[in-house]
């Protein structure tokens, strides 16, 4: 073939390829900078329809798309249950059933007014099994809620969510709960559209057929790449200040943590382990303490920890300082299973660093000779973080109580199944509440929780959590709560509260009023760009 | 007859120039940050795969090629079934969280997605999906098919490979050649030391060293995303370098056999030029073990490469890979695999018939 075939071939391709081809759209998506937050999503949403979610990203996305009959307030370290959808909550004497009024000015971004019936129309899909919801039973304290879902009961009307007379909602549960307007800030429990989900099934969610009634609503959803929220000016309540969210999936936490170098990002909600200490000294470093416990348990079911006095003398032997310096001083050390900001909170509560008392235990346990402990494992799944505190714990068990430990650890998912199949002795895991109410952390150990992965069995907390779950009075809660930590943390020493978490983020200093907070909820409304 | 002999060694020539020539072209434009449409993208393969049947019409690779394609689809079958049954013994399911799900809770999931019927039940419903191009949804992506996961991330891979790959082979081949032209001398040992040193540091140390140099040092390129010619360099840097310095290595040793030939004595006996009887001559009867090398390599870079990717944060497949596995999103893992294995038989087919368009003595059966 001659060179002039060739250039011919060439130009000729190239010419139909010039014809063809576009410039390809930036990934800025043509947003005004100065009107646009550029934030680190992490990861791709795996779905904004919020009866769906189990996740943080979607529901990071979905707190500044959706309202709630309530929302949170965090003023002064504590967490408030403001209204909403809701103007106003009453509950009945008995605790049982709770009247929300509701406001009447909502309207969703397609001009369709907010109802009570889309509320009904949310928990029923909640509740209806065919959704398959991760989060069905978050409801199951509504009266017949968990029939329904059973399909013990065929008719929702059954279940106790109606509207009255006077339009006001009226919930009846299946036994008291002082908090129960608490859980009503969960994305599960969001009106729903009905029509709009019959109308496009599974695609309801994208841009061009999604509808909310929060401060943005979803202009691009690029996946894998970004999404774009736009500012809802029909929203009822305070108008948020800036017009875009630029919501960016970068899953690799160097990467965005250059980027926010660069300039290219304007917040990042992580921050990768090895440069934490770095970024500490940035002027934009934040750091807020959050709703989550770092704990290890016991299986008492389990050589050597069915002996209640080894239990005790770990949970003495173990420095929670010792880990938290470890861990570069980050976490705030925890001796309770309620963290600060909640009623039960008691930084009295729990076994203190005591290892002389501890070697005492284990000597009056029975292992006076050391050589005689039995093989013990600590079990976490594989992360460097937890391998770092988990060989720290090992040394300080060595150190303090002059016995030899082994660490094992599994992949998340397989640790997982090995944690529900209840075969650790000994293990880590971490518990980030719901709600913020110390029951989402109280509960989790009693009897039947499918998440008390410890074979710890005791009616008597199983009675004091319920108790605190329906007291109103907060003097009387706490007394529940302390004696309830007290019976778990020291009497039986079934789990060793280890930190209470700190979230760090990196905020540019053009953006003013970034939302902090111990539930981490993305509510944007005070955000604003100050050049 | 003598003419249509001419005009089918005409073609054989016209027919491979002319696809690589718009598949180059096609890489020069969306390099240059321009959007291909598919109708381009399509008449690329189409030029491709005209010249591979005219090529095994003409050279009588029909019957092999058809056997191969058919022992394709009994591969795939196999891989389909061995890696549906294998995800099925791993521990831990789709469904499993740190929130401990409730039995009926999960029971409702699972019946959702149909994981409660029988698993011969979910093979045959899976294996009959596959056949008609319908791999299932993901359990972790909501109401995202798995076709459409991948198509919507493959675009991102196949161009990062792609361009990766021509950098490799434009860098890689004339390394060789120029170090077996310099046998034995510094230049030589330069270049191989360099190859050497290529193929020993890992992806994810030369992608920090670069972002340090051309973005902080310079501040010559952005440090990642997938946006245009600036955001492009890195990541073709970093993954065509690894190929570019084995192409270069086994160039150069093939090219060193090659040039002790007695043919290319007598192109030097006739008074040829060095460059001509290189490129010309050693060059083309060199390329065999570089084809095998490229086949395998070529469909492992164009289906994504997990470091590179999730540092300059390219939003191509290769996270799917890994992360459908660790969030047992059985579907989306069944998807990549077979996508993958596609890649790697086809990349093979194709490479065992470039054997024959590059040594006529090579015979297929």
């Amino acid at each position: 073939m001659s060179i002039s075939r060739i250039i011919v071939l060439s130009c000729l391709s190239a010419t139909i390829l010039t014809t063809a081809c576009t410039r390809k759209a930036k990934l800025d998506y043509g947003l005004p900078l100065n009107q646009t937050l550029r934030w680190n999503i992490i990861t791709e949403p795996p779905s904004l329809d919020w009866t769906l979610i189990s996740d943080t990203t979607s529901s990071r996305l979905l707190d500044a798309m959706m309202e709630g009959l309530v929302r949170y307030g965090f003023k002064d370290g504590n967490v408030q249950v403001l209204p909403s959808l809701a103007s106003s909550w009453q509950p009945s004497k008995d605790m049982k059933t709770w009247t929300f009024t509701l406001r009447q000015d909502v309207k969703w971004t397609d001009g369709v007014p907010f109802t009570g019936q889309q509320i009904i129309d949310s928990w029923e899909r909640l509740l209806n099994p065919k959704t398959g919801a991760e989060y069905s039973n978050y409801l199951f304290i509504v009266k017949n809620a968990e029939a329904y879902f059973d399909g013990k009961i065929k008719d929702f009307n059954q279940v106790g969510v109606k509207l009255n007379d006077k339009g006001q909602l009226v919930v009846t549960l299946e036994r008291p709960e002082s908090y129960f307007p608490a859980i009503l800030g969960n994305e599960c429990t969001f009106p729903i559209r009905k029509d709009i989900i019959a109308k496009y099934g599974d695609q309801w969610t994208t841009p061009a057929h999604m509808v909310t009634l929060g401060a943005y609503k979803l202009k691009t959803w690029d996946h894998d790449k970004a999404v774009v929220l736009e500012r809802n000016d029909g929203y009822f309540g305070q108008k948020p200040k800036i017009q875009y969210i630029l919501g960016l999936v970068i899953s690799d936490q160097s990467t965005a943590l250059d980027m926010f170098k660069r300039n290219e990002l304007d917040a990042l909600d992580e921050i990768p382990t090895i440069d934490e200490e770095s970024v500490r000294t940035m002027k934009e470093y934040r750091q807020v303490s959050t709703l989550g416990l770092y704990y290890f348990g016991f299986n008492v079911k389990m050589k050597p920890f069915d002996n209640v006095k080894v239990r005790q003398a770990f949970a003495m032997a173990i420095d929670k300082d010792e880990i938290n310096k470890i861990n570069g001083g980050r976490e705030l050390p925890a001796n309770s299973i309620v963290p600060p900001g909640l009623v039960g909170y008691n930084a009295n509560v729990g076994m203190k660093f005591d290892p002389e008392k501890a070697r005492k235990l284990l000597d009056d346990a029975g292992y006076k000779d050391r050589s005689k402990f039995p093989h013990v494992t600590i079990s976490f799944n594989t992360d460097e973080n937890h391998q770092r505190i988990c060989e720290n714990v090992q040394a300080q068990l060595k150190r303090n109580l002059g016995i030899d430990v082994e660490l094992t650890n599994e992949e998340w998912k397989t640790y997982l199944k090995s944690l529900q199949a209840k075969i650790y002795p000994m293990f880590r895991f971490a518990w980030i509440a719901d709600f913020p109410d110390a029951d989402t952390f109280m509960n989790l150990f009693e009897s039947n929780n499918a998440n008390n992965d410890t074979n710890w069995v005791s009616k008597k907390y199983d009675s004091l959590v319920t108790q605190a779950a329906s007291e109103l009075d907060n003097q009387k809660r706490q007394q529940l709560y302390d004696q309830a930590q007290k019976l778990i943390l020291e009497d039986d020493a079934v789990i060793v509260p280890v930190y209470f978490y700190r979230e760090q983020y990196l905020v540019n200093s053009r953006i003013k009023g970034y939302p902090l907070n111990v539930m981490m909820k993305f509510y944007p409304q005070d955000m604003e760009i100050v050049q | 007859m003598s003419e249509n002999r001419q005009w089918i060694r005409q073609l054989n020539v016209i027919l491979p120039i002319g696809a690589l020539v718009a598949i180059l072209l096609t890489a020069v434009w969306s390099f240059a940050g321009y959007s291909i449409p598919n109708s381009v993208i399509v008449g690329d393969i189409v030029l491709v795969a005209v010249f591979f049947a005219f090529h095994a019409a003409t050279h009588g690779l029909t019957n092999y090629v058809l056997k191969r394609l058919l022992q394709t689809l009994f591969v795939v079958w196999a891989i389909a079934t061995l890696t549906f049954f294998l995800l099925r013994t791993i521990p831990g399911g789709p469904f499993d969280q740190d929130k401990a799900l409730p039995p009926e809770v999960k029971a409702a999931i699972e019946a959702k997605y149909d994981l409660n019927s029988p698993l011969y039940k979910q093979y045959i419903q899976y294996i009959e999906g596959v056949a008609t191009g319908h791999l299932g949804y993901s359990y972790k992506y909501v109401g995202r098919e798995v076709t459409d996961i991948v198509a919507s991330s493959a675009p991102a891979s196949l161009q990062l490979g792609l361009f990766a790959m021509i950098l490799a082979f434009i860098v890689g081949i004339p390394a060789g050649v120029y170090a077996a032209a310099n046998h034995n001398n510094w230049k030589d040992n330069i270049t191989m030391v360099a190859a050497t040193s290529f193929i020993s540091v890992p992806s994810f140390l030369v992608a920090p060293i670069l972002i340090t140099i051309f973005c902080f040092g310079l501040n010559w390129l952005p440090v990642a995303q997938w946006d245009g010619t600036s955001f492009y360099i890195m990541p073709v840097i970093v993954l065509g370098l690894q190929p570019a310095a084995v192409i270069a290595r086994l160039t150069r040793s093939s090219v060193l056999e090659v040039i002790r030939s007695d043919f290319v004595r007598t192109a030097k006996a006739k008074g040829l030029k060095q460059r001509t009887i290189l490129f010309k001559h050693v060059l083309k009867n060199s390329l065999i073990p570089v084809l095998s090398y490229a086949g395998p390599v070529t469909a492992g870079v164009l289906s994504g490469s997990f470091v590179v990717e999730d540092i300059f944060n390219i939003p191509g497949m290769a996270k799917h890979f890994i992360l459908s596995v660790t969030n047992r999103d059985y579907p989306l893992v069944l998807g990549v695999t077979l996508i993958y294995a596609t890649l790697l038989i086809l990349a093979n087919l194709v490479v065992d018939i470039l054997y024959t368009y590059f040594d006529p003595k090579i015979k297929l059966a």
